[in-house]
């Protein structure tokens, strides 16, 4: 019925600003999170990081009932949040330590051997070494879109080009990715 | 045979794209520690709170921070204004600059009279000079600062001709002096309820 579609539209504006927030944490921390990862490479950074994309959320004047696409909104303000950290740390020329917070698990599994385990952590050192070295175009939509909850148009939202930007620029860092991974493992 | 060369290049082609695929994957799948909701929203309660708490603290900080600046403007040393005693005093009547004197040829010394001086009352500028107020003064003018037009014209008159100069000073200070004794005078007799004799001449 007609007024029952528009008593279930309208519901949700009925909400308040409050409870909006806490379904937008429930629903969006884990991606949040992951982008924040996906640039500073550090758990503890990239938790603080979700923190303050939250609280920039709570503290911006726009209220989360006029945004369409809560996901898009979100995803671009926890980039900029993660670049913005990036920097600063690059600024103070802070060196990330091979942290313990990613510990080999995968060596308690009876079943992959040890030597592949230390292989595959070594190509993926490799691999964060090389996406590092990246130029900073191609770099921020080949990470983000290595996220599996984005698709190429939220990636283009969230770094602020087209899809067919972001689409062309995956392409081209792959490329490059291949070609010098292809390389180093060629010489060892 | 060069077929067979490009196929195998395919194939080495696929499959480090299939690895490179592999490793991206895993390069952001990861999941952050258990209770990252709980955490956030704990924080943002405090940020509310925080944002939501009377401001009076802070009224009371800038209210604070207000008084000490104003302690610090009225309390910062300032530069002691040093009082300069010039040699030259005022006269009695507060007078600066030339006065008119009415002298008489009676006042003035037989010296004067014999340089040729004019019959008859006459008016004549004389500049201030120093008069004996009781005040110790200095013998040189002891400012830094340059002197005025007077006083440079004093100087002048004094190094032109000092003895007219001295002789013109000691009759000034002595009309000052008269001209003393005739005020108090006339107080005197007014209090007494008598007029003096001077108002009865005028």
């Amino acid at each position: 019925m007609a007024g029952e579609a528009i008593l279930g539209e309208a519901a949700p504006l009925a909400r308040s600003e409050d409870e909006a927030l806490e379904e937008l944490i429930r629903t969006c921390s884990r991606l949040v999170y992951r982008i924040a990862y996906s640039v500073l490479r550090s758990h503890h950074d990239a938790e603080d990081a979700t923190q303050e994309t939250f609280v920039r959320v709570l503290r911006s004047n726009t209220r989360l009932a006029s945004v369409t696409d809560h996901k898009k909104w979100l995803a671009r303000i926890a980039w900029r949040v993660a670049v913005e950290r990036s920097k600063q740390q690059r600024r103070r020329h802070e060196i990330a330590l091979d942290s313990p917070e990613n510990p080999v698990e995968e060596a308690i599994s009876p079943d992959v051997p040890g030597d592949q385990v230390v292989h595959r952590k070594e190509i993926e050192m490799l691999l964060e070494g090389l996406i590092a070295a990246l130029p900073d175009k191609l770099r921020g939509p080949l990470v983000l879109s290595t996220i599996e909850e984005m698709s190429f148009e939220e990636v283009a939202a969230a770094v602020g080009t087209t899809e067919a930007a972001v689409r062309s620029r995956v392409f081209r860092a792959r490329q490059i990715l291949q070609g010098k991974l292809a390389a180093a493992l060629q010489k060892r | 045979m060069i077929d067979m060369a490009d196929d195998k290049d395919n194939q080495r082609h696929k499959d480090w794209d299939h690895e490179l695929d592999l490793l991206l994957a895993n390069y952001s799948a990861v999941d952050p520690r258990p209770g990252l909701e709980g955490r956030v929203l704990a924080n943002l309660r405090r940020e509310q709170e925080f944002h939501d708490r009377p401001t009076m603290w802070r009224w009371a900080v800038a209210v604070c921070v207000a008084a000490a600046m104003v302690l610090f403007v009225l309390l910062w040393p300032r530069p002691k204004v040093v009082e300069h005693k010039a040699a030259v005093h005022q006269t009695s009547g507060g007078q600066q600059g030339p006065t008119q004197v009415q002298t008489t040829p009676q006042e003035l010394g037989p010296e004067r009279l014999a340089q040729g001086s004019k019959s008859g009352a006459r008016t004549r500028r004389v500049p201030n000079v120093v008069a004996n107020t009781g005040h110790p003064h200095l013998d040189q003018f002891p400012s830094a600062q340059p002197l005025s037009d007077q006083e440079r014209a004093l100087l002048d008159y004094v190094r032109r001709s000092r003895e007219e100069a001295v002789l013109l000073a000691r009759a000034r200070m002595e009309v000052l002096r008269r001209d003393r004794e005739e005020e108090e005078s006339i107080v005197r007799q007014t209090d007494l309820g008598s007029p003096g004799p001077g108002l009865q001449d005028q």
